[in-house]
């Protein structure tokens, strides 16, 4: 391993072979190392399970300072979850085009159904929709993130 | 005939070392890794690493930041563009040595 300068000279087609094995492991061993733990999708589950306790504050001077301390706890808590997890994985994910694609299709339905369930409450004072939407969003991060991973290491 | 660099047809000596090889690769599939999570996803000591990290850093072809995280500071690796580029590249040229085109 010290001395493991190479030659200088081509490898046979074997070596070359054994090489992109060993680079295809490397590359499946980081892969599994990314794959996030139950506790992460629990707690962003947990934390997106929480968040209409935000719109049920009373809109009084103490309710916005409440809604205020509320979304920066919130947000805090966000950030050290997903600092945690890079932070004990000791590495960063990296996203390919097809990836970034499909994060980018996710946040849009999500936004467009919680703009939905926003308009509910706010246009036709129906207090179930923010609700409805923040907990079958949270059960879908518990049930997706769970299953995803046991069917990626499986 | 090439033997150190960037040849034409991507086959690059400086990645091809082995552990040089495999850090190249798990960088490659990551946006960044941690020096220690590194030495223990390939199994070497932290002496034998930090050799094969200044070739590379010495090439443009791996980069660190260095954060102090409680009190302990952390190393943090990324692959170069030149790096990432190169490293393809080598990939590229052995899946020609070895008679596959690949993707």
């Amino acid at each position: 391993m010290e001395t493991e300068e190479p030659s200088g000279r081509r490898p046979t087609p074997e070596e070359a072979r054994a090489a992109l094995q060993a680079a295809q492991s490397a590359q499946t061993d980081a892969a599994a190392a990314l794959r996030p733990p139950w506790w992460y999708f629990a707690s962003l589950a947990a934390l997106v399970a929480v968040s209409p306790l935000a719109t049920q504050l009373p809109s009084t001077v103490a309710g916005i300072t409440a809604f205020i301390v509320f979304m920066l706890l919130w947000l805090t808590a966000f950030g050290m979850t997903l600092r945690l997890f890079i932070s004990r994985a000791g590495l960063v994910p990296r996203f390919s085009r097809e990836q970034t694609r499909r994060v980018w299709l996710c946040m849009i339905a999500v936004g467009a159904l919680g703009t939905a369930a926003a308009v509910l409450k706010l246009g036709f004072d129906q207090n179930w929709a923010m609700i409805a939407f923040a907990e079958i969003l949270a059960v879908a991060i518990l049930v997706i993130g769970l299953f995803g991973g046991r069917r990626a290491s499986a | 005939m090439t033997t150190t660099g960037e040849p034409a047809d991507g086959f690059d000596t400086t990645i091809h070392a082995p552990n040089r090889l495999r850090i190249c690769a798990l960088l490659d599939a990551v946006e960044s890794a941690e020096f220690g999570t590194v030495q223990q996803q390939l199994d070497v000591s932290a002496s034998v690493l930090s050799k094969h990290i200044s070739v590379l850093m010495d090439a443009g072809y791996v980069a660190q930041n260095k954060a102090v995280r409680d009190t302990r500071q952390r190393v943090w690796l990324h692959l170069t563009e030149t790096g990432r580029t190169a490293y393809q590249a080598h990939v590229a040229a052995l899946r020609a040595i070895v008679g596959d085109p690949g993707d």
